[in-house]
């Protein structure tokens, strides 16, 4: 370059450099314009991220917190700790929000099918359980099934432990339920499962907290079963009017094949309706009694090794909790978003007039 | 006001490859991107400076723009067009942002970590000269009524009357790096206000 202008050499000297510098850091690195490239897209995450984030803390504190976006969901799953748990006011039932009161929901809806049960006799087949649902007129029933049960574990004092072992059983026996089965250690510590009726639960759980000299962990958890119950009722209807039809077929059949085709059709659909009534029989039981697992322990005695045991994690029930933590998470950022868009677009307005105002008087 | 650039007695092997190849090469080489600013940095300057009308103005834009085409030069793809098109359209989006804010951008060479360099008393003139004023000597007259008094009188002793700088310090009793800058804000200004009113100074064909 021929010139004169001073600056130009300077800046000849200048852009020596630069590419000195880049040559010398260029081997194995990734090339300028994609590593700037690269960088501005690690920017738009960065920010990107951030609004999210704060969107997700708007959300959740306009959200009431925690407690206010679990109030948008059914929260089957409630865990009480320790501390300043044991009040007894027994309200393990809160868990189970905003279902139906689990005392009428647990009560044996005594359908049709049961009374079907016993009765092998092709022609005691009345469906009724629908014509019974539908006779409740104008009241309306509650329908819904749900499987109630929990665990408690409970400090007693020191040569406390065959006192409260007794208390367990008044308890289980006044509550119209039983203990169905007991594991002690060394008369210190031990493990019980009651089967209480559903509709008595919460009133057997307050009762064992109040055995309680200090309550170490309490769980209490509600399955809907209503939609299964619901199909299986379904199944049924369709298998007994399936029956009835095969019924008359056989009562018209003239040959020996058709007789003995027709019985063999008759038999397997009796089997598939008893399978489903055993299923529906079984979530009655599930819905009319309840399990509610008791670690009782003095002070003083080593940790029960069987208490780990007596209830495994359901691995179910914990993805249940992380989509639903996911959702609240999703819901949190919208319910923000809602919020931070707002300003956002406002702030986007404020920063082009502040622009225009500055270029104007640039130009002025 | 014509001025003659002096040669610099430098040996140096000419490369004989074309911008576009240069352009290419650059990207792996980054020191051949040099030779692609000793070519046309001082048509860039030109190009600069008869549009801003203000040789500090426009000695940046062409720092800057060279500088954003040199850390972009690997963008660039041979499209069968003269590579010097692809730098011309870098200057252009630099005069476009300096014509709408009014100050020039330092982001690339501050990314490339290129020194902040003010421009030498005697470049003034130097980039002056490289500015044909004749053309819109009348424009100018017009549009320097929307100038500072100041302003005003530096740009009517340098532009219209042609003196130096020293002369025109003498008038206003100042220095004469206070004259430049005089002299560099109202041209500065004086550009805007042309660019704003649709009169562009420069009517050179570019590259």
């Amino acid at each position: 370059m021929n010139t004169d202008i001073e600056y130009l050499q300077q800046l000849e000297t200048d852009l020596k450099d630069a590419a000195a510098r880049e040559a010398s850091g260029l081997k194995g690195a990734a090339t300028p314009a994609r590593h700037r490239t690269g960088q501005m897209w690690m920017k738009v995450a960065g920010v990107a991220a951030a609004f999210i984030v704060v969107a997700g803390a708007i959300g959740f504190v306009a959200g009431g917190g925690s407690d206010g976006m679990r109030l948008a969901s059914r929260d089957p799953f409630h865990e009480v700790g320790d501390a300043g748990a044991s009040d007894g006011s027994g309200d393990g039932g809160s868990g189970v929000a905003p279902g139906p009161a689990p005392q009428a929901s647990a009560a044996p809806t005594t359908d049709g099918e049961e009374a079907a049960v016993g009765g092998s006799d092709y022609l005691v087949d009345v469906d009724n359980s629908v014509g019974r649902q539908g006779a409740a007129g104008g009241q309306q029933q509650d329908l819904s099934k749900i499987v109630r049960d929990g665990r408690i574990g409970i400090v007693v004092p020191d040569d406390g432990f065959g006192e409260a072992v007794g208390d367990l059983t008044f308890i289980a026996e006044q509550h119209g339920g039983f203990i169905l089965s007991s594991d002690t250690q060394n008369d210190l510590s031990g493990t019980f499962v009651l089967r209480i009726p559903a509709r008595r639960f919460d009133r057997a759980l307050a009762d064992v907290r109040g055995l309680a000299f200090r309550v170490r962990f309490q769980q209490t958890r509600g399955d809907d079963v209503t939609a299964e119950f619901i199909d299986y009722q379904a199944r049924l209807r369709i298998l007994r009017a399936q029956r009835a039809l095969l019924f008359d077929l056989f009562q018209q059949a003239d040959t020996t094949e058709e007789i003995l085709r027709m019985a063999g059709q008759l038999d397997d659909v009796r089997l598939r309706i008893e399978q489903i009534q055993g299923q529906l029989r079984f979530i009655n039981d599930q819905v009319s009694e309840s399990t509610l697992r008791v670690s009782i322990q003095e002070r003083n005695a080593p940790e029960t090794v069987t208490e780990t045991g007596v209830d495994n994690p359901d691995l179910g029930s914990f993805i249940d909790l992380a989509v639903q933590g996911f959702l609240r998470i999703v819901g949190a950022v919208i319910v923000g978003l809602g919020y931070l868009i707002p300003f956002t677009v406002l702030g986007a307005l404020v920063w082009v007039a502040v622009r225009l105002f500055r270029r104007r008087r640039a130009t002025a | 006001m014509e001025h003659h650039i002096g040669a610099r007695n430098r040996r140096r092997v000419e490369d004989q490859r074309s911008d576009s190849e240069l352009l290419t090469a650059s990207a792996a080489e980054p020191g051949v991107f040099t030779e692609l600013y000793r070519r046309h940095a001082e048509d860039l300057l030109r190009y600069f400076a008869r549009r801003t009308l203000d040789p500090e103005a426009a000695a940046e834009l062409t720092a800057e723009t060279f500088a954003q085409a040199f850390a972009s030069r690997t963008t660039y793809r041979d499209t069968g067009a003269n590579g010097v098109a692809w730098i011309y359209g870098v200057a252009r989006h630099q005069l476009g942002r300096f014509f709408r804010s009014g100050r020039v951008d330092r982001a690339a060479r501050r990314r490339l970590g290129m020194p902040e360099r003010d421009l030498p008393p005697e470049d003034y003139e130097r980039i002056e000269d490289l500015v044909d004023f004749g053309p819109i000597r009348g424009a100018i007259a017009e549009a320097m009524e929307t100038l500072r008094e100041d302003h005003r009188e530096a740009l009517r002793f340098r532009v219209i009357e042609e003196l130096s700088y020293a002369e025109v310090a003498r008038r206003l009793s100042c220095s004469e790096a206070n004259a430049r800058q005089r002299v560099s804000r109202g041209l500065r200004r004086l550009a805007l206000v042309l660019q704003e009113q649709g009169l562009h100074p420069a009517v050179e064909k570019e590259s």
